[in-house]
């Protein structure tokens, strides 16, 4: 169709009954297990899972590091054994971490040399570093030796050095890790950013905020195997409630207050306690749904307790991963 | 990024190609960057060649002149630049993998055995200055005054030196890749290789079975050329040695790399990451 780019129609990862064993002392060990997937273009895609899952596996099955056993992956159509120099002209990996970078160097020096090995001509070279210098915030620190850099700044560089090239496919493997708040939230703008240009991103990361700002879709690997794939608002439901309400009352706790509060339509679980210095008592509500006929419900349940205080949190991602983790085993 | 306009409004994806001129020469001179703060620079560069000089001729008792100050003086540089070589071909391999950027080679879009040739190329010639000058330096102090009868040759001797150090360094490289022991292999062939290329003893003190052996190492014909460069009648003869035994290293070591890297990726034995 005129307009329409033909190769969006390819996806931009695909992945076909992928295997990968590796050999070890006493036998095999088998770290993907027939794990198919795709994943459209310009989608951010998290895999969690737990260590050992298989998810650095497959991040360097994808960047051509590692052959599989069997079973393809394509990047861009271009199966990442058969046509390597196509799929490495489109997918770059970000590990991130101490390693990885030339500390004798200049920042500037060990970017210009990763562009250079990603492909990109002695021409454009030096703008595509200066430019890229300045997005990463490391335009300062460009003639300085990467042993004076931060841990922060390292990441920055790495994160920098994988956007060299222009990539079709990012893959980023704990991009976080190491960093203070402000340094991850701001590599997280970053990563945010890519999405705009359409760079399809599959992220890998332990830590869910990191899932929760930037993701869309979640695959949870585990045991090398692929046993979700949904979208994160669905991966965040999946913990069975979709906030918890602490609602702190005056006075000690009857126990028909907290069956009041439990027969509240949405409401799955309820709890109560005292509080620390005995005075009031907190009760915890896990609901279903979190919405105005649930709230004025549970006001309504109260009765005639006094309200002190009251607190909505939504179900965070680390308690729908431990409840999915639990799951799978 | 996207490809050329094909005029239909439709744009393809086209991935980024390689430039072997390009991989060669960036991978040399950030190399060469990278050794000229190394202290192994210094130590196999510097100290190494004027250790050599100084055994060889402070003890002696009459000065030494004329070809023999020539012949030791390219013995020195041929001892001494063979073994920064083979350090600096394992070494750059060694030193990518415990940095964790050999993976940066071994996935790029450039072919790794034009960026493994750059940098060994890089390396290998920054060592050859290095030497030339360290032991320039320390014939002057020593008064010493080499007489060259085809100074042309020598020269043409230094830069076959160099070429096939950098094959022998990336044949020597490509084999240790999938190896964790690779410093420890490469000493434990070091000295042997420089005792059958005639670095340590003359060749005529070996046993006829390792005098054909020697002749494997282009290290002993261009200590012939050399030595025939200095002294006349030039020994061209020599020098196709070492050309053929320089050619089957570098064909040797281009194939190899490819082939272990792939051996390594299947078996997942690259420490990588």
């Amino acid at each position: 169709m005129q307009g329409e780019n033909p190769d969006q129609a390819i996806p931009a990862i695909e992945v076909v009954d992928l295997t990968r064993d590796f050999t070890v002392a006493g036998g095999t060990v088998r770290a993907l297990d027939h794990v198919s997937f795709s994943v459209p273009a310009g989608q951010c895609v998290a895999v969690l899972g737990v260590n050992g899952a298989g998810k650095t596996t497959l991040a360097k099955i994808l960047s051509t590091l590692l052959l599989p056993t069997s079973g393809r992956a394509l990047v861009h159509g271009h199966d990442v054994v058969a046509r390597t120099a196509e799929a490495r002209g489109l997918v770059s990996v970000v590990l991130g971490g101490d390693r990885g970078l030339y500390s004798m160097l200049t920042g500037a020096e060990n970017l210009a040399y990763c562009g250079m090995l990603a492909g990109v001509r002695r021409q454009e070279r030096r703008s595509r570093v200066r430019a890229l210098l300045r997005e990463v915030g490391l335009s300062e620190a460009a003639d300085r030796r990467v042993e004076t850099y931060s841990k922060g700044m390292k990441q920055r560089l790495h994160i920098a050095a994988g956007l060299i090239a222009e990539p079709r496919v990012l893959l980023l493997d704990e991009p976080t890790v190491g960093l203070d708040p402000n340094e991850a939230a701001r590599l997280r703008e970053q990563i945010a950013a890519l999405r705009v240009d359409g760079v399809t991103i599959l992220l890998t990361s332990h830590y869910l905020v990191d899932v929760e700002r930037l993701a869309e879709r979640v695959l949870m690997v585990s045991a090398g195997r692929l046993t979700h794939d949904m979208g994160v608002r669905e991966f965040a439901e999946s913990v069975g409630y979709a906030a918890t309400v602490r609602m702190t009352v005056a006075g000690d706790l009857p126990t028909s207050l907290v069956d009041a509060v439990s027969a509240v339509p949405g409401v799955k679980a309820a709890s109560g306690e005292p509080s620390p210095d005995g005075r009031e008592t907190v009760l915890t509500a896990l609901v279903e749904r979190w919405d105005p006929f649930v709230l004025t419900a549970l006001g309504a349940a109260l009765g005639r307790a006094e309200l002190v205080d009251m607190t909505v949190r939504e179900a965070s991602l680390d308690e729908a991963f431990a409840a999915m983790s639990e799951v799978t085993g | 990024m996207s490809g050329p306009d094909l005029g239909d409004g439709a744009q393809r994806l086209v991935p980024r190609r390689p430039s072997a001129p390009d991989a060669v020469v960036a991978s040399a001179a950030m190399q060469v960057r990278q050794n000229l703060v190394h202290p192994m620079t210094f130590a196999a560069g510097v100290l190494n060649p004027l250790m050599f000089l100084a055994i060889v001729v402070v003890p002696r008792e009459e000065r030494l002149a004329g070809a023999d100050v020539t012949a030791v003086l390219s013995g020195v540089t041929l001892a001494t630049f063979w073994a920064a070589c083979v350090w600096g071909g394992v070494g750059i391999l060694r030193r990518e993998r415990w940095s964790g950027t050999f993976y940066r080679s071994v996935t790029a879009v450039q072919d790794a055995r034009w960026v493994l040739l750059g940098k060994v190329a890089g390396a290998t010639a920054l060592n050859l200055v290095v030497v030339l000058a360290s032991l320039a330096a320390g014939s002057l102090v020593l008064g010493l005054r080499p007489e060259v009868e085809h100074p042309a040759a020598l020269l043409l001797g230094f830069a076959a030196t160099v070429v096939s150090g950098t094959a022998a360094a990336q044949l020597v490289g490509s084999l240790l890749v999938v190896t964790r022991y690779g410093v420890a292999l490469s000493n434990a062939i070091s000295t042997p290789v420089m005792l059958l290329g005639g670095t340590i003893l003359p060749l005529t003190f070996l046993v006829p079975p390792a005098r054909w052996l020697s002749r494997t190492i282009s290290l002993s014909w261009l200590q012939d050329f050399l030595a025939s460069a200095a002294t006349g009648p030039v020994a061209w003869w020599a020098l196709g040695g070492a050309a053929v035994t320089t050619t089957v290293y570098a064909v040797l070591g281009w194939r190899l790399l490819t082939t272990m890297v792939d051996r390594a990726r299947r078996e997942a034995t690259l420490d990588l990451f």
